[in-house]
């Protein structure tokens, strides 16, 4: 399925949930956090929140800043 | 117990219920290294650091190295919205920062204009109102309009944080008047903290003087040639200047008046027999 993540298009494995595509994509720990489709996603929603075709998952992590 | 110590001693900056013997605020950007970033941030002071959220993939791990220190810190974190441009976009990073840092403290930045980094007065009342609403302690980086300010005390924000000049310009303090108005019309009790455009030390002194609360800055200490000695300077700065306005500035006049005793003078105004 392609899905749009951090702002490029990828084809991926199709994925049932966003829990389902950040294990595919690697992501673990709670060092991330998640916005699908430019609306926050919290962590216990990653499990039952469906994907679908040309979604856009943003993955953010800390970075510095003033 | 002197009383001097007895006055330093209650004079903590308060915001919302947290109380801090640092009115420094430092930003953790664009040191040297994270070794740097670290000493500078211990030299200032500071009791509160802002930090940021971007995209990242797993495989980039250079953000653990901060996450490292951020968890032993023991500093209150305060994540800034920088580079968002709509309330949408500022709504959905405040939440994303508040499950990640795991506070409800928040810089809210929406930037209105790309070349001077100027807020945007409307969307930032729009989002301050939501973000309220939803629990969050709203720190916004405002202009130094007066009116802007009153709307964002009217939507809930209890700090306030006007620039002094464009973020990363080091211009001081650009509208004197301005930022007067602010200090002397919006209640006492808000804490008013200097936020962007602090480039030197003396700059953060006379705001302090003006009686502001607190500066924010990051440039200035991080861009300096030695930032660890920088963030000193800043720290005895803010301290200085925060203990000139509490002492009370004499006020200024135009003519001269001599500061030693006239009477008595000898060989002075001798008259001629």
């Amino acid at each position: 399925m392609r899905i749009n993540i951090n702002g490029e298009n990828q084809q991926v494995r199709d994925a049932n949930t966003v829990s389902e595509l950040l294990q595919q994509l690697g992501y673990s720990g709670n060092r991330f956090a998640v916005a699908l489709n430019g609306e926050f996603l919290a962590r216990a929603q990653y499990v039952q929140t469906p994907l679908s075709e040309n979604d856009m998952l943003d993955i953010v992590a800390p970075v510095v800043g003033g | 117990m002197s009383v001097c110590e007895q006055t330093d001693k209650a004079d903590l900056l308060q915001l919302f219920t947290a109380k801090f013997n640092s009115r420094l605020l430092v930003g953790t950007a664009l040191y040297p290294s994270p070794a740097i970033m670290r000493a500078s941030i211990k030299a200032s002071g500071a009791q509160i650091i802002t930090l940021s959220l971007r995209r990242q993939n797993p495989q980039q791990q250079q953000g653990k190295v901060l996450w490292d220190y951020i968890r032993q810190s023991g500093c209150q974190l305060l994540p800034n919205t920088a580079g968002c441009k709509t309330p949408k976009e500022a709504i959905a990073l405040a939440e994303m920062s508040r499950e990640i840092f795991a506070t409800d403290w928040l810089k809210l930045e929406i930037i209105g204009d790309d070349y001077n980094l100027q807020p945007d007065p409307y969307g930032l009342v729009e989002a301050a109102r939501e973000l309220v609403q939803r629990g969050f302690k709203v720190l916004p980086y405002c202009t130094d309009d007066l009116v802007i300010c009153r709307r964002l005390l009217d939507v809930g924000c209890e700090v306030l944080m006007p620039w002094g000049a464009p973020i990363g310009t080091g211009q001081g303090l650009l509208n004197k008047y301005n930022l007067q108005t602010l200090r002397e019309r919006l209640p006492a009790k808000v804490p008013l903290i200097i936020d962007a455009g602090i480039g030197a030390p003396s700059q953060a002194m006379e705001a302090m003087e003006m009686g502001f609360d607190a500066i924010l800055l990051n440039t200035a200490i991080a861009k300096a040639q030695n930032p660890v000695l920088m963030a000193q300077a800043f720290k005895q700065a803010v301290e200085a200047g925060r203990n000139a306005r509490r002492a009370g500035l004499m006020v200024k006049r135009k003519n001269a008046s001599p500061s030693t005793p006239t009477l008595d003078m000898p060989f002075w105004h001798q008259q001629s027999s």
